[in-house]
């Protein structure tokens, strides 16, 4: 290994070890999520009972096991009771607690995955009151056993393991891999496929000016115009033969373009009916799976092509 | 245009285009390219060529 590509990779490799690490710390010093709120709200005691206006309050849980810890000031004869409904809060409850005037309690669900958990709370008079307005003041805190997926320190270690992997193997590769003419039409079709994406990028920045609420976000663009790009910069590469490298086998990269391609629109059209969990990636897979397929059509097309002409030259 | 002159010197030694990319270190794709008239080689790629055939640069790659 030469000294430059060594040194590359070490350099690569210490990182992305600390990115890992300083996740490692981060995720360790918080690792659940938590949610908290605080509200007050006014209980009146009459004859009859207790008057109140609490509605149920909607939590969308990330993680299995969700711990509510419950905090609640009020005076002495007041029991409110705190119930944990799931799917609708017209249902039994699943959960529930009662705390007398001024207390705390933790409720907890096990199976909350996925599913929409609503709050009530009951207050109801001991008989220890007179009839007047009191108020009753909320304190809730939500803690579930699993990271938010858009957990920031994750994202970016993968983000850059994925990185440094690619630097390594770049950096690994051998120079002569391609030879001279397939790096002159590899430089061009670079240049060209960075033009496709800046233009990709100006067609969103005109139309999302000149259309109000344009449907497309720039997450979506950005990352369409990254493989509508890179796209272009393998057919364009594959048309003047400068593709694959000089021992680089054609077939396997096809298979796995076909299983790429088919993979993502199947699970884009998996989400589109409403049967996937990620909505927001549907325009995207849809991309992902156009280009990848249009890329193994050009690759079996070409590939058949180069047999025939390497055919016709041995006869 | 095409250079006829390569192509001939390569049939003499009774070799494929891919036996004369392989000794090269280049791609078939490259010598037929060359061959063709559609890649100008650089010098180096050219003496490698030579060497490969036994010819001079004059011999393959000279144009009158």
């Amino acid at each position: 290994m030469k000294k430059k590509t060594l040194a590359s990779t070490v350099l690569s490799i210490i990182i992305v070890s600390v990115v890992i690490l300083a996740a490692g710390i981060r995720c360790a010093l918080q690792p659940e999520s938590k949610d908290f709120m605080q509200f007050k709200s006014p209980v009146i005691v009459t004859d009859s009972g207790v008057e109140y206006e609490l509605e149920p309050i909607h939590f969308e849980p990330i993680g299995k096991k969700v711990t509510f810890d419950v905090e609640i000031e009020g005076p002495d004869g007041i029991d409110t009771e705190a119930a944990i409904y799931i799917g609708s809060p017209e249902s039994s409850s699943v959960v529930k607690e009662k705390i007398s005037g001024s207390g705390s309690a933790k409720i907890q669900v096990t199976d909350a995955d996925g599913k929409d958990l609503y709050m009530k709370f009951i207050p109801e008079n001991s008989g220890s009151l007179a009839p007047s307005s009191y108020s009753l003041q909320f304190k809730l805190k939500g803690t579930s056993d699993e990271l938010k997926l858009h957990s920031g320190p994750l994202m970016i270690a993968a983000l850059l393991l994925v990185f440094g992997i690619y630097v390594i193997v770049i950096t690994n590769r051998s120079e002569s891999k391609y030879d001279e003419r397939q790096l002159a039409a590899r430089g061009k079709a670079a240049m060209n496929a960075l033009i496709i994406v800046m233009m990709c990028c100006f067609t969103y920045g005109c139309l999302s000016i000149s259309i109000e609420n344009f449907p497309i976000s720039m997450y979506e663009v950005g990352i369409g115009s990254v493989i509508v790009g890179s796209t272009a910069f393998a057919i364009m590469c594959d048309v003047n033969d400068a593709f694959f490298g000089l021992s680089e086998r054609r077939a396997k990269f096809i298979a796995l373009s076909w299983v790429m391609g088919i993979l993502a629109l199947f699970g884009a059209g998996m989400t589109f009916l409403g049967l996937g969990r990620f909505n927001e990636i549907t325009g995207t897979g849809i991309v992902v799976g156009i280009c990848f397929l249009i890329l193994a059509i050009e690759l079996t097309v070409k590939s058949s092509i180069e047999k025939k002409e390497a055919t016709d030259e041995e006869s | 245009m095409k250079n006829l002159r390569l192509k001939a010197a390569r049939a003499a030694l009774d070799m494929s285009q891919q036996d004369l990319a392989d000794k090269v270190g280049v791609s078939r794709q490259t010598i037929n390219a060359i061959e063709k008239g559609d890649y100008n080689p650089t010098i180096k790629l050219c003496l490698s060529i030579c060497r490969v055939l036994g010819k001079t640069l004059d011999e393959l790659f000279w144009e009158e």
